[in-house]
């Protein structure tokens, strides 16, 4: 007895596009900072905007306690909402003390069945008190380019706030610049501040001449001494890097005899501009002969994308069999290759009509349906319009 | 109840065409005259003693192409892993198959987010089911496999995270629990300064159940 080829399908699983793809939401104001003033009661009105159904709201913290909110949940889509809250200030201990006021897209009821990877989106206003310390206190914070080009200067801005309740009379440190094992390579200074008052901040600055690093990522650390009193933070990893493509993937490895297929080349751009670029694809015997050579046009490839290059074998005239095959791609006078092994197959002998449909993408923008809606409302009053005078000459008649 | 004319038609037609497309002008707009009408504000706090209040700006956020499209298949039975994935970025799939039995085309269809307030947002996602199991395998789970996972991450591709970025794939949920990603720590407001990219990559079991499955991912947007 024939054995019949058994495939399963065991998993069946569709995403649809949902027409309505664009969801928003905002709240103003974004941050409300309090001073300390125990006993101090203050009313404030938060504005929720969202244009695509109805929102939900949550208050938390450790101020949720502390206040009284005006709605628990708001049901209006489309128009701007309006919260108060009332805030008396408590004894609170020394350092910061938040209240956020999340508000969430609720999600639309959907009727019918079917598989969606969806999004929603959510805003988190902010009400913040500072107790000031009652000594020197510093808190710092540290930002940066995350991507250097290797040879340029990456640079570096430490924002130090006085929390505490005495003038900071000098602040200064350094950055060191470490390996990701956190070995110290090489430590760059901080320009010095002086005066810094109480619930103040001021910027310390610091720069990197990346020439002769090896590229590569680096932990970022800042040490800051403010009076005596040394305080540090660690950012997140920095990358020094140079103009660069990889050629990630090739599919499909297998290809008809005598045809001419479509392959995608997987192309991804690590680095933080865009690259022009064109692709070689070598099909070779097991002697390193060339035997085909095909190229691509000039692409672009946007920074830090992965994208598809289509790119055309024809196996005219290659017999059954393994073969090399090596992708290269020439840009900014380099070159990045990759090689994979491919096969050429006897051509399929009939291909089923429903085995090449692929499910339409939807395109629809917002701007394309309303384009389309007042078309198609000016064509229903035309044709309306057109009959209805038919009708009275008609009647004339 | 006598006729109405032509001219009345038309007239009532002019209005309803006016008003639809105004409505949907001020609609689309709403949040862009957020930043301009908030950010002038003054006074919005009611004193009933004397403290010192600063406001600042405007956070919003903005997603769209809100859904992705991963098409349908299945688990290549030839394969030995036991599982396949998925990915939205354009790095394809493995150990999967379209419904034509074919390997699919890599589809390039991420979550879009943009910082449309006036003020810098971190942007956190959550995922609305208890564990990947319950979003791939459905409420009775996988019962041969335990290698669900649902990753995330981002791609900055305006140049406008300055803090805390996850470009590389992290789990955002795995068989049996989920997990709370910080996908930028400061997104710029600036305008052309203020996208990126979320993407998916989908750790499917071989004995996952066929039907339908749901997830949400809510993408939080916090001032700075």
């Amino acid at each position: 007895m024939k054995k019949k080829h058994r495939i399963k399908i065991i998993y069946f699983f569709v995403f649809l596009l949902i027409i309505s793809s664009i969801t928003a939401i905002g709240i103003a104001p974004a941050v409300i900072k309090v001073d300390y003033s125990p006993g101090i009661t203050n009313t404030f009105t938060f504005f929720i905007v969202q244009i695509n159904g109805n929102v939900k709201l949550e208050a938390y913290g450790d101020l949720a306690s502390e206040i009284t909110l005006s709605k628990d949940i708001l049901i209006t889509e489309g128009s701007t909402n309006e919260v108060e809250i009332t805030y008396t200030i408590g004894n609170l201990t020394p350092g910061k003390h938040s209240l956020y006021l999340k508000a969430t897209e609720i999600p639309k009821e959907e009727y019918g069945k079917k598989s969606t990877i969806s999004a929603l989106g959510a805003i988190v206003g902010r009400i913040e008190t500072y107790v000031p310390y009652p000594d020197k206190y510093a808190a710092i914070s540290l930002e940066y380019e995350p991507k250097v080009k290797l040879g340029d200067k990456a640079y570096f801005t430490v924002t130090l706030e006085n929390q505490g309740s005495i003038t900071i009379d000098k602040a200064s440190g350094q950055v060191k610049i470490m390996d990701l094992k956190e070995n110290e390579l090489v430590s760059v200074p901080l320009t010095e501040v002086f005066g810094i008052s109480k619930q103040n901040k001021n910027k310390l600055y610091a720069e990197w001449n990346t020439e002769g690093t090896t590229p590569g990522k680096y932990k970022i650390k800042a040490i800051v001494d403010y009076d005596g009193n040394i305080t540090g933070i660690s950012g997140f990893n920095i990358w020094i890097g140079d103009i660069n493509l990889e050629v990630l993937n090739m599919t499909p490895i297998e290809f008809p005899k005598n045809q001419i297929s479509s392959v995608n080349l997987l192309v991804k751009n690590v680095w933080n501009e865009g690259i022009l670029f064109y692709a070689d694809l070598l099909i070779k015997d097991v002697d390193g002969k060339i035997l085909k050579k095909t190229t691509s046009q000039t692409l672009s490839i946007s920074q830090w994308r992965t994208e598809n290059v289509n790119i055309f074998v024809d196996t005219n005239g290659l017999e059954l069999g393994d073969y090399d095959a090596e992708v290269i791609l020439h840009y900014s006078e380099k070159e990045a290759r990759k090689s994979f092994k491919i096969k050429i197959i006897e051509p399929p002998k009939e291909t089923k009509k429903d085995e090449v449909v692929q499910e339409p993408k939807s395109s629809i923008s917002s701007t394309t349906l309303i384009y389309t809606t007042i078309i198609l409302v000016a064509l229903v009053v035309i044709i309306y319009l057109y009959y209805k005078r038919k009708g009275d000459d008609d009647e004339e008649f | 109840m006598g006729e109405v004319s032509n001219k009345t038609i038309v007239a009532l037609l002019t209005v309803a065409l006016v008003i639809t497309v105004v409505g949907t002008v001020v609609s689309v707009s709403k949040l862009s005259g957020l930043g301009g009408r908030y950010t002038t504000l003054t006074g919005l706090a009611t004193d009933t003693g004397t403290t010192s209040i600063t406001v600042a700006g405007t956070a919003a956020i903005q997603v769209t192409d809100a859904s992705i499209d991963f098409g349908s298949g299945y688990y290549n039975v030839s394969c030995t892993t036991g599982y396949a994935w998925l990915a939205s970025n354009a790095e394809g799939t493995n150990c999967w198959l379209n419904t034509s039995g074919q390997v699919p085309e890599p589809i390039d269809d991420p979550h879009e987010l943009e910082n449309n307030g006036t003020t810098s947002i971190s942007i956190t996602a959550d995922i609305s089911n208890f564990n990947a199991s319950d979003f791939i395998c459905g409420g009775n789970g996988c019962p041969g496999t335990s290698t669900s996972n649902v990753a995330i991450r981002m791609i900055d591709t305006s140049a406008g995270c300055t803090v805390t970025e996850q470009t590389t794939y992290t789990t955002l949920a795995d068989d049996n629990s989920v997990t709370q990603v910080t996908l930028c720590g400061s997104l710029s407001p600036q305008d052309n300064q203020d996208d990126i990219e979320v993407n998916f990559n989908l750790t499917v079991p071989q004995d996952v159940d066929q039907g339908a499955k749901t997830a949400t991912i809510t993408y939080t947007g916090t001032g700075i």
